[in-house]
């Protein structure tokens, strides 16, 4: 069966974004097909986030492309990028602190959407797919750091994403929570969104998927099943390791 | 609900201030404190626009009335425009001034303060040339002796100022006010919010200017002779700046209030000893900014009593 069959979503080829004159991406280049999860893992500083970062637009690249559903959008602005269908979630929690859980999700389902019918109904489908529909009118700067990541997926939500880039959401949760992420990830594919979480933990994209991209030193070293790839010598080497 | 409540409320303290400043000058004759009053509560709400909502703090928010002063000036001497006509070219003037510092608004922080200080302080050094003599009159200052009439220019200040308070009410109740504020919580949020953040900002700082702009060309119309030193002197920006401050910044009455409270202070105690009063909101700047950034109303925000 080819990989194929619907088509990739998002093209990422030959990107290279640079810090200095370091290298943060060299060259990689990836698929991911349209309505799947893909997982996303490597080594630390291999440069996962800062993948998702210039497919968001919060960082511009500095050669190579990235092309969403046929159409390049390399280094556009994020408000834009957003507008096409893309969204993400952030390692590290950024939701707007002084305003409230509703405030977050609203100023997202009125300004992130193409479609600008049916705001209120987008607002409650975030708030009650992510679970804070109690603590709606908290400030943001209230909530657990768990909470605050949740509520990053909601206004990501609240934009009607067709790829979400979600970065690193199991870290810290309890394994009851992972569960329920898992489910609630699983839930957003059924619903026709294609996802690529990015994670360190293999049992936790082993929940959500099969396949998965390890990526290291900003290149992509490794594409197929979690089961190959904890049999494949330079995964176990850089990544897995012992 | 809670939106339309804030601007029926919102709308309802505008009413108040209007009758107000139309009654006051009936049983108290200093009509030049109640303009000056008013010019400083329109100054503070068209302030409150840029840096309460978005977080940009102007320290160069001068610039805009004194380029609107001399917009309006210059309109009346050599245009011939009317009073009234020549008020609404000092905001225009002002609002083109604000498109040409747009590029500002990509600093942050107190780069942005200093940088924007010193757009105005180049402003001023451009009006005050005196090779500039036969535009702006140079240093020497600008005469409208023939159009002096303190009682209509009171009016329009007064609806300058109404027009400030509707055009915050309906910030501070709107989806675009959410923007704003989302954009002075985080710039990379807010653009994964989808909002266009270049563009939202300027049309802020652009309503901001205009503001400034009016306020100047009326101010211009009202003293009918003032100087370059006027109209761009820092201490204008200062004081805005302190009072929306003391107020509480991104509310409609937190601006009037520090207003009222501040300036009535500095009027009736400080104008004798004014250089006590510049440290002094000097050091209130450094306070209300390090450890009541939104002012004394958010005291009572804190206790859960909304204020508009
Ligand atoms: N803004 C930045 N400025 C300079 N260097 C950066 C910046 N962002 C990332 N880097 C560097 O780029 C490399 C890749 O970082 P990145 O955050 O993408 O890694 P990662 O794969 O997400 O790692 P982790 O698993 O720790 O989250 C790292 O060496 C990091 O230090
Ligand atoms: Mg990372």
């Amino acid at each position: 069966m080819s990989r194929n069959e619907n088509g990739a979503i998002l093209k990422i080829e030959d990107l290279i974004k640079k810090f200095g004159n370091f290298r943060a991406l060299d060259g990689v280049s990836l698929e991911v097909d349209k309505g799947k999860i893909i997982g996303l893992a490597g080594p630390n500083g291999s440069g996962k986030t800062t993948l998702i970062n210039v497919v968001s637009g919060v960082y511009k690249s500095n050669d190579g492309r990235v092309i969403f559903n046929g159409e390049e959008i390399t280094n556009i602005d994020s408000h834009k990028i957003v507008h096409k269908g893309i969204n993400r979630t952030f390692q590290i929690p950024k939701p707007l602190l002084g305003l409230t859980v509703e405030e977050n999700i609203r100023v997202a389902a009125v300004y992130g959407a193409k479609d600008k019918g049916k705001i209120e109904e987008r607002i409650e489908y975030s708030l009650s797919t992510i679970g804070l529909v109690d603590l709606r009118f908290k400030k943001a700067e209230s909530l657990t750091s768990t909470q605050q990541k949740l509520l990053d997926l909601g206004r990501a939500l609240a934009t009607n994403p067709k790829l979400l880039l979600v970065d690193e959401i199991a870290a810290g949760l309890t394994q009851k929570e992972l569960k329920m992420i898992a489910d609630m990830l699983l839930g957003l594919k059924e619903k026709g969104v294609t996802l690529m979480v990015v994670e360190h933990l293999m049992g936790f994209l082993d929940m959500i998927t099969d396949e998965v991209v390890i990526m290291n030193a900003g290149k992509e070293i490794f594409r197929g099943s979690i089961r190959e790839a904890s049999n494949n010598e330079e995964v176990i080497r850089v990544f897995l390791g012992g | 609900m809670y939106r339309k409540k804030g601007i029926i409320y919102g709308l309802g303290i505008t009413l108040l201030v209007i009758v107000l400043f139309i009654f006051l000058p009936n049983i108290y004759n200093n009509t030049s404190f109640l303009f000056n009053l008013m010019l400083y509560m329109a100054l503070a709400e068209g302030l409150n626009i840029i840096y309460g909502f978005t977080g940009y703090l102007p320290f160069g928010y001068v610039g805009f009335f004194g380029a609107g002063a001399y917009s309006a000036a210059l309109a009346i001497l050599f245009l011939h425009f009317p009073p009234l006509i020549a008020v609404l070219v000092g905001g225009i003037g002002a609002f083109l001034i604000g498109i040409i510092f747009i590029p500002l608004l990509k600093l942050s922080g107190a780069y942005f303060a200093i940088a924007n200080l010193a757009a105005s302080q180049a402003l001023y050094y451009i009006v005050a040339n005196p090779n500039l003599e036969k535009i702006t009159q140079g240093p020497y200052g600008i005469s409208l002796a023939n159009i002096y009439n303190p009682q209509v220019s009171y009016y329009v200040m007064l609806s300058i100022l109404a027009f400030s308070m509707v055009t915050v009410i309906f910030i501070r109740f709107s989806d675009y006010g959410l923007a704003l504020l989302s954009i002075k919580e985080d710039r990379v949020s807010a653009s994964l919010a989808g909002i266009n953040v270049p563009r939202e900002r300027s049309i802020a700082w652009g309503l901001s200017s205009f503001i400034a702009g009016l306020s100047g060309g009326v101010y211009a119309w009202y003293v009918a002779v003032f100087y370059p030193t006027t109209v761009f002197s820092l201490e204008i920006s200062v004081f805005v700046i302190v009072f929306v401050l003391f107020g509480g910044i991104g509310t409609l009455v937190g601006p009037l209030i520090g207003s009222l409270v501040l300036y009535s202070f500095y009027n009736f105690i400080g104008i004798s000893t004014p250089q006590y009063f510049q440290l002094s909101y000097g050091l209130l700047i450094i306070i209300f900014a390090l450890f009541i950034p939104n002012g004394i109303l958010s005291i009572f925000e804190k206790r859960g009593i909304h204020v508009p």
